[in-house]
């Protein structure tokens, strides 16, 4: 733990995660106008005093709109891949304990969604569920599980046989309790690393389906970037600093992820 | 020369050339091309073939390989084309055509009549399954007098009649031609043949459309000898390569940009405006038991103070709506008085209808530009007035659908003229024996359908006018749906494009006059 | 070695067909039909019906599965609703054009990502060290479209050296930006793999005692950190390369890169079916391949790795 303090990609990558998850919390106390409201009167301002961030087409305060966005694009990053991590849980597990026939058809399974074009596959998923946040949240997370599947199977099947775990078969446990108390617990290293660089790439994808029109509707900051971007040359405040909002939060997570990566002394499969 | 000084050079060499925006005087790139003119739009036309041509890009296209009886000049009026001329009985069912002895394919065969009757027949075959066929629909029969002589019949009297024909899906292709392909196994619309200016010459998927002057063109030939079509799938992407003088014009600006173009001293002289004929309007759901009173529309409507939004989302680039026909063709109307109420009011009407105690929800396709922030300003001004107004962003086909099933309160929707005439505007639209198909305010009014009904059958061009003038206003004012404006796009040239002429409508023009005049007698010199 | 390849040639089966199967009703879950996207605004109820049975949409949902299954194992993936032109076809038009850009975003990566890598491990932990290594993280850190626009707008439009998109004449000058907005995805993983390899040599014994008989260390550092670096690097390039293909839609609709990206994502909005699940299909095998090739190439690279 001490160690863990002191690594400075950790100090770095954490601080700037917690202080993002604040202004999330926060956002409503943080923001100094409210983020859909419109003023005809005052559109694509540059940053100002009033104005921190400038506004975009609508009149609308970026900085508030920034501060709100980071509830929802932390919000996808941390449900899908909390939720995916679950189903790649259960299935790791079920696949890496008992092996044999459980393992040849749950694997098909995740080879099928590792082999599916990845984008394309988010896409279609979030073209069926027309519904906004939530259809970006369900296309995300079916095409992660995969991934912390295959992960957690590789360490199921390491501690499987570990002595303490045939141990305790051989006295009689239950294999619900030997999973939750020996197996998920050695695991726990990489699948938080794999949490936390994947909480990213989960952000980013929303973002790239915001660019090509099925992303979420709410404001995101990849809606925001997007929006902006075609704006770049006369009013380039209105994606940039979504943007910046958006690499700093990519950045920092996968920072923390290195950092413990070494503190873990986690290595690549 | 020492270690550090080389990259510390090009650091500053890159942040100064990127920051220096302050430029004075007219700066371009001259067109890459001299004998070309480069255009460009954002998608691959999916075929050339006229009878399955469905949409824009691939109309524009089918008009520059095609010819047909009649077409439309940039201002969206209908001119002769293989027709010399034509004459419509009293009945005003009956047309007979006489074609141009001299038109010819560019195999060099001559268009007769026989082709004529074929192309129509072709695309009103249902095996054909065109998408457009109901603009050949009114069509009874058609007979062929003469190598030069051919008529139509119509099931009933049709006033615009004549611009229908010149649609995409009219256009006259070579039987042999068509046949051959069939054959062969390939689809005609990857290898048109027809009797128009250009001649296809290559096609690059999703990269290019090469065009080449149609030599043995029997009308006005075009100046330029090559027309070269790119696909840039982005608008922002368009800009810069039309900065970087790889395209010549820029026929729509993006909304973000317009007001930089035509604003900038230097750039003013080469952009310009293109009245669309078009109208962006806020449908409202009229089977829904509150919005079928157009008390309860009337105020929605009221609560939008549509020339700032136009201001804002297009930055002023539209005029505002007063009715669902655009200013430039028959019917319009010439004064708009917006939809007003007194403050509160409007309020307190939503409020007794219910209006403010259900979602409300706002529909609109997930596009790029205007369309998405129109939505969300609606939805913020109706909000105000206590509406819970849920957004639903939908993808082009689903959203098409959500349409068709009535699964709204309001839905955005944009619609460009087919043929110039208020007919296009409202029957399609208004018209209750379109619901569901196209027309999705689901509003039954008998004496809307009456009167579109009438001035469709009126063959007096004055009195049909008023019916038209009559029954926009009339929809205006029960507002089926909130009009919001009609488009004007604005062009930007590069200075060395010539007699550029911007369409009124998407198939209005043949690129012919257009001319790039060589960079020494050009007038401002560039100062780069 | 032969029976190891058949093997995998066998599990593949499986996974395309499921791949297949998953793309046939993902498409028919999908809200709009094709003679929805194909009837035009006016399209009446019968034109849909006629649409419909046109293209077979009319038959039941088992039969055309079964159909299409049929001509597939035939090796027909059918034809384009919107061109009438084969699936095949368009496939092999447009894929060289993503190929391309995926091997050229690779080069980059590979580039960029290495000299990080091997600049960092020069001095580990010192500022220099952590400041190319966050650096080399920005590449993820920042949406692919946006980073194109950026490089679009300040190295095309501003400062006019490179072709601002599009495919050209197909030149280098072309290949280059979009390369780089796509390739820089995979630098931070590349860099620290290349940095953890070449800690790893200088930690070993071996440098001292090619030290000692004489030999330049940065020779003996370099040649054995690449090939110490060699298989972790091959994989992120082959899971990366992988992922370019499928995953440059983003790039290609930035760049008007004519790929199978940008064609694929009309095919979704236009519903044709037979191009969606052809394209589906033909990524998920070259993703299969390309796996199986790294897998064969580790044996290569590395004698003690054997195949069972």
């Amino acid at each position: 733990m001490k160690k863990a303090l002191r690594h400075p990609y950790i100090l770095l990558g954490g601080g700037v995660a917690i202080a993002l998850f604040c202004v999330a919390l926060l956002a409503p106390v943080l923001a100094p106008y409210s983020p859909d409201e419109i003023d005809l009167d005052a559109f694509y301002q540059g940053p100002a005093w009033n104005h921190w961030f400038g506004t975009d087409n609508l009149g609308r305060d970026v900085l508030s709109r920034v501060a709100y966005g980071s509830r929802v694009s932390l919000g996808i990053g941390v449900t899908t891949r909390t939720f995916s991590l679950l189903i790649g849980l259960i299935v790791g597990c079920l696949s890496g304990y008992y092996g044999g026939k459980v393992d040849l058809v749950l694997q098909r399974l995740v080879d099928i969604t590792l082999a599916f074009p990845f984008l394309l596959l988010v896409i279609s998923i979030a073209v069926i569920f027309p519904q906004g946040v939530f259809a970006v949240f369900i296309s995300l997370s079916l095409v992660m599980w995969a991934g912390a599947a295959r992960l957690i199977r590789a360490q199921v099947m390491v501690v499987r046989e570990r002595e303490y775990v045939t141990a305790a078969r051989a006295f009689g446990a239950r294999d619900f309790w030997i999973v939750l108390r020996h197996i998920i617990p050695n695991s726990y290293a990489p699948a938080l690393i794999w949490w936390t660089m994947g909480l990213g790439q989960a952000i980013m994808a929303e973002a790239g389906l915001s660019f090509l029109g099925v992303g979420s509707p709410e404001a995101s900051w990849g809606g925001m970037i997007n929006d902006g971007a075609q704006a770049l040359r006369v009013a380039p405040w209105v994606s940039l600093f979504p943007g910046l909002a958006l690499a700093l939060t990519v950045l920092a997570f996968n920072l923390l992820g290195e950092g413990l990566r070494d503190v873990l002394d986690v290595r690549e499969q | 020369m020492r270690r550090w000084f080389r990259p510390l050079l090009c650091l500053l060499f890159l942040a100064a050339s990127a920051c220096s925006g302050g430029r004075s005087g007219l700066f371009f790139v001259p067109p890459r091309e001299s004998d070309a003119l480069v255009i460009y739009d954002i998608m691959d036309p999916p075929t050339l073939d006229p009878a399955r041509s469905w949409g824009v890009v691939d109309g524009r296209m089918v008009g520059l390989v095609f010819s047909n009886l009649v077409h439309f000049n940039h201002e969206a009026k209908v001119e002769p084309d293989l027709a010399l001329d034509w004459t419509v009985e009293p009945d005003g069912k009956t047309y007979t055509f006489h074609l141009n002895p001299a038109a010819r394919f560019s195999n060099g065969r001559a268009v007769i009549a026989d082709d004529v009757a074929y192309s129509l027949r072709r695309a009103l075959d249902p095996a054909t399954a065109a998408a457009n066929r109901w603009a050949l629909e009114p069509i009874e029969s058609i007979d062929v007098l003469g190598p030069q002589e051919l008529r139509i019949q119509l099931k009933e009297p049709f006033a615009p009649f004549i611009g229908l024909l010149a649609m995409p899906i009219a256009a006259v292709v070579p039987r042999e031609a068509v046949e051959e392909c069939e054959r062969q196994g390939v689809p005609f619309g990857e290898n048109p043949l027809g009797s128009g200016p250009w001649i296809m010459e290559e096609w690059k998927h999703d990269r290019y459309i090469h065009f080449r002057r149609n030599e043995a063109y029997w009308g006005p030939k075009p100046n330029l000898p090559r027309l070269v079509y790119r696909v840039i799938p982005n608008h922002f992407t368009a800009v810069a390569e039309f900065e970087t003088g790889n395209i010549g014009v820029v026929e729509e600006l993006p909304d973000a940009e317009i007001t930089r173009w035509r604003m900038h001293p230097d750039w003013a002289p080469y952009t310009g405006p293109v009245p669309l004929l078009n109208t962006d309007m806020m449908l409202f759901n009229c089977s829904k038991p509150d919005l079928a009173n157009p008390m309860v529309r009337r105020a929605l409507a009221s609560l939008v103070p549509v020339e700032k939004v136009l201001a804002c989302v297009r930055q002023g680039a539209g005029t505002i709506s007063g009715g669902p026909i655009p200013p430039g063709i028959i019917g319009a109307e010439e004064t708009v008085e917006p939809i007003r109420m007194e403050s509160g009011e409007a309020q307190r009407v939503l409020q007794d209808a219910g209006l403010t105690s259900r979602p409300f929800t706002l529909l609109f396709p997930a596009k790029e530009g205007s369309v998405r922030a129109t939505a969300e300003l609606l939805q913020a001004l109706w909000k105000r007035a206590g509406l819970d107004v849920r957004f639903v962003q939908l993808e082009w086909t689903t959203y098409r659908q959500a349409l068709r099933e009535g699964d709204f309160d309001a839905a955005y929707r944009g619609w460009y003229a087919d043929y110039p005439d208020g007919d296009n505007f409202l029957y399609p639209l208004f018209h209750s024996s379109q619901i569901g198909q196209s027309n999705f305010t689901f509003n039954h009014d008998d004496e809307i359908d009456a009167l579109i009904e009438a001035s469709r059958h009126e063959l007096d061009e004055t009195r049909r006018e008023e019916i038209l003038r009559r029954v926009n206003r009339m929809i205006f004012e029960r507002a089926p749906a909130l009009f919001l404006w009609h488009r004007v796009n604005y062009y930007v040239r590069n200075p060395l494009v010539a007699d550029y002429q911007p369409p009124h409508i998407f198939n209005g023009t043949r690129y012919l006059r257009e001319r790039i005049i060589p960079l020494a007698e050009f007038e401002g010199a560039p100062k780069s | 070695m032969t029976s190891y390849i058949l093997r995998r040639l066998l599990f593949m089966a499986p996974v395309l067909l499921g791949v297949v199967t998953i793309s046939f009703f993902l498409g028919r879950l999908a809200p709009g039909d094709p003679a929805e996207a194909m009837a035009g605004q006016r399209a009446t109820e019968e034109q849909k019906q006629m649409i419909a049975q046109k293209y077979g949409l009319d038959r039941p949902l088992a039969e055309q599965y079964l159909t299409y299954l049929y001509n597939l194992a035939r090796g027909d993936l059918g034809l384009s609703y919107d061109s009438h032109r084969p699936v095949s076809e368009i496939i092999a038009e447009r894929f060289p054009y993503t190929l391309k850009l995926a091997a050229g975003a690779m080069f980059a990566a590979v580039l960029l990502g290495v000299s990080a890598g091997l600049l960092s491990a020069l001095t580990p932990n010192s500022w220099y060290d952590r400041a190319a290594m966050v650096i080399a993280m920005l590449g993820i850190s920042t949406p692919v479209f946006w980073l194109g626009l950026l490089l679009m707008y300040f190295i095309s439009v501003r400062l006019n050296w490179l072709p601002p998109s599009g495919y050209g004449d197909g030149g280098i000058r072309y290949l280059i930006l979009p390369a780089i907005a796509l390739g820089t995805q995979s630098v931070a993983m590349l860099a620290r793999m290349t940095r953890a390899a070449m800690l790893d040599v200088m930690r070993e014994d071996y440098l001292q005692t090619a030290r000692a008989k004489g030999a330049a260390p940065a020779v003996v550092v370099t040649r054995h950190a690449f090939a110490n670096a060699a298989i972790p690097i091959l994989t992120i390039v082959a899971a990366d390369f992988a992922s370019y293909l499928s995953g440059s839609v983003l790039t290609e609709k930035v760049f008007s890169w004519p790929g199978l990206g940008s064609h694929i994502m009309l095919a979704i909005s236009q519903r044709d079916y037979p191009v969606i699940n052809g394209t589906v299909l033909f990524f998920s095998a070259m993703f299969l391949a390309i796996n199986l090739l790294v897998d064969l190439l580790y044996g290569f690279l590395d004698p003690r790795i054997r195949y069972e």
